[in-house]
């Protein structure tokens, strides 16, 4: 087949694809493993080093990190050793909570916690003194700290 | 029509695009079918534009087609549009502009990802190969793992560039070692980083950009790793990406000497 063809053939495609997509107003599903598109917190899908908690333990906790489009929220958080810290994805769209730096995420491997989908939450206990960055890794820009005392 | 099957650059295309499924299957969204249309749309459209003005001629764009699968599996999938379209058309804009004597100087792709990151204040985000890891264990990790080194199959067997790709991943995970104080716990996070893979098998190889001679590809690859390696420590707010900053000093470095 001539390639000037397939070329325009090809372009066409996907210039129909693209003004279709375009036009559509940029409401943006979250991942699969979103259980409800409600905001409210759910049961965390914890990290490996904890056990399941019931959703009301969530929404009573203090020491909890919120994603939103602006980022998140409080960008610091101090804590004492062996608190448990709860994120929680108000974002509209899937999230990433990795240890620093990015992309590499050597740092502190249990604040590798992955993925969160859209009005979920995921946590862990900070047994140790220090200062630990993380950021979502889907959009390396918003970053973090958490201060254990 | 199959014998387009045989040109390699068709062929890695084929092994992003599948890369790019395994993604779409861990992180199933609109935003990720709609950044691998655009950054395709863009780059083979920037490509063909540019090029048409240059040289009033049509070709059928195979390297605008891997720099774009390049891309979407890279860029922040939420970007809007016209910063897909800004970040693609720097990286064709540099594959058709800046050479010297005909050298290609710098990756398409990183050159784009770093100014755009720049200009857009956006770091390179990696997602599309930050899924598919080998834990935890189970046919669809391990699936999903063996696809994200298909590209090797082109890269190292194929183009026999497997000389950056074995030096870097060496020289970089000794110094990582070194500089994380010898914590091999680390170890299994950096030989078996997605993101790291995907980098060093397909990024790193590419042959226009990087040495064809064996002994200046080990070369390449040990440089590569050591300005990575360095550019991590630096803590700034916004510090670009320490593999493709990394890429792109090679690249300078090199250009002359392939």
């Amino acid at each position: 087949m001539n390639n000037k063809v397939v070329i325009g053939i090809v372009v066409v495609v996907v210039a129909v694809l693209a003004i279709f997509l375009l036009s559509k107003s940029g409401s943006l599903y979250s991942p699969s493993q979103t259980q409800t598109s409600t905001r409210t917190p759910q049961p965390s899908i914890t990290s490996t080093t904890q056990q399941q908690s019931p959703t009301n333990e969530v929404t009573k906790e203090q020491n909890v990190i919120t994603l939103t489009q602006a980022g998140f929220s409080p960008s610091t958080l101090t804590v004492k050793a062996g608190t448990k810290i709860s994120w929680i994805n108000n974002s509209g769209s899937g999230l990433s909570v990795n240890s620093n730096p990015h992309p590499i995420h050597t740092n502190y491997s249990p604040l590798n916690i992955g993925a969160i989908g859209d009005g979920q939450s995921k946590s862990l206990i900070f047994d140790k003194p220090g200062t630990y960055g993380y950021h979502n890794h889907l959009n390396p820009s918003q970053t973090g700290t958490i201060v254990v005392q | 029509m199959m014998s387009i099957f045989r040109i390699s650059k068709v062929q890695l295309a084929v092994t992003l695009f599948l890369i790019f499924l395994t993604a779409l299957e861990t992180y199933p969204s609109f935003v990720a079918v709609r950044i691998v249309i655009l950054s395709l749309l863009f780059t083979i459209g920037t490509d063909l534009s540019v090029t048409f003005i240059r040289k009033r001629a049509l070709f059928v764009p195979y390297a605008a087609l891997v720099t774009g699968l390049i891309l979407s599996l890279t860029l922040n999938p939420h970007l809007q549009w016209y910063e897909i379209l800004l970040v693609a058309f720097i990286s064709m804009g540099a594959k058709n502009f800046l050479r010297i004597s005909n050298h290609h100087i710098f990756n398409p792709a990183g050159i784009g990802l770093i100014i755009g990151g720049i200009l857009l204040h956006q770091n390179v985000s990696w997602w599309g190969v930050s899924f598919q890891t080998l834990t935890p264990f189970g046919i669809k990790h391990t699936l999903f793992f063996l696809i994200l080194l298909l590209p090797l199959l082109v890269s190292a067997y194929r183009m026999r560039r497997y000389g950056n790709t074995l030096s870097f991943l060496i020289t970089y995970t000794l110094l990582l070692l070194i500089l994380n104080h010898f914590n091999f716990s680390i170890l299994q996070t950096i030989l078996f980083d997605p993101t790291v893979i995907f980098f060093s098998i397909v990024m790193l190889p590419e042959p226009m950009t990087t040495p064809n001679n064996p002994s200046r590809q080990l070369l390449f690859g040990v440089l590569v790793a050591t300005a990575a390696a360095l550019i991590s420590l630096i803590r700034s707010s916004f510090t670009p990406d320490p593999l493709i900053m990394g890429l792109l000093v090679g690249n300078l470095l090199f250009f002359r000497f392939r």
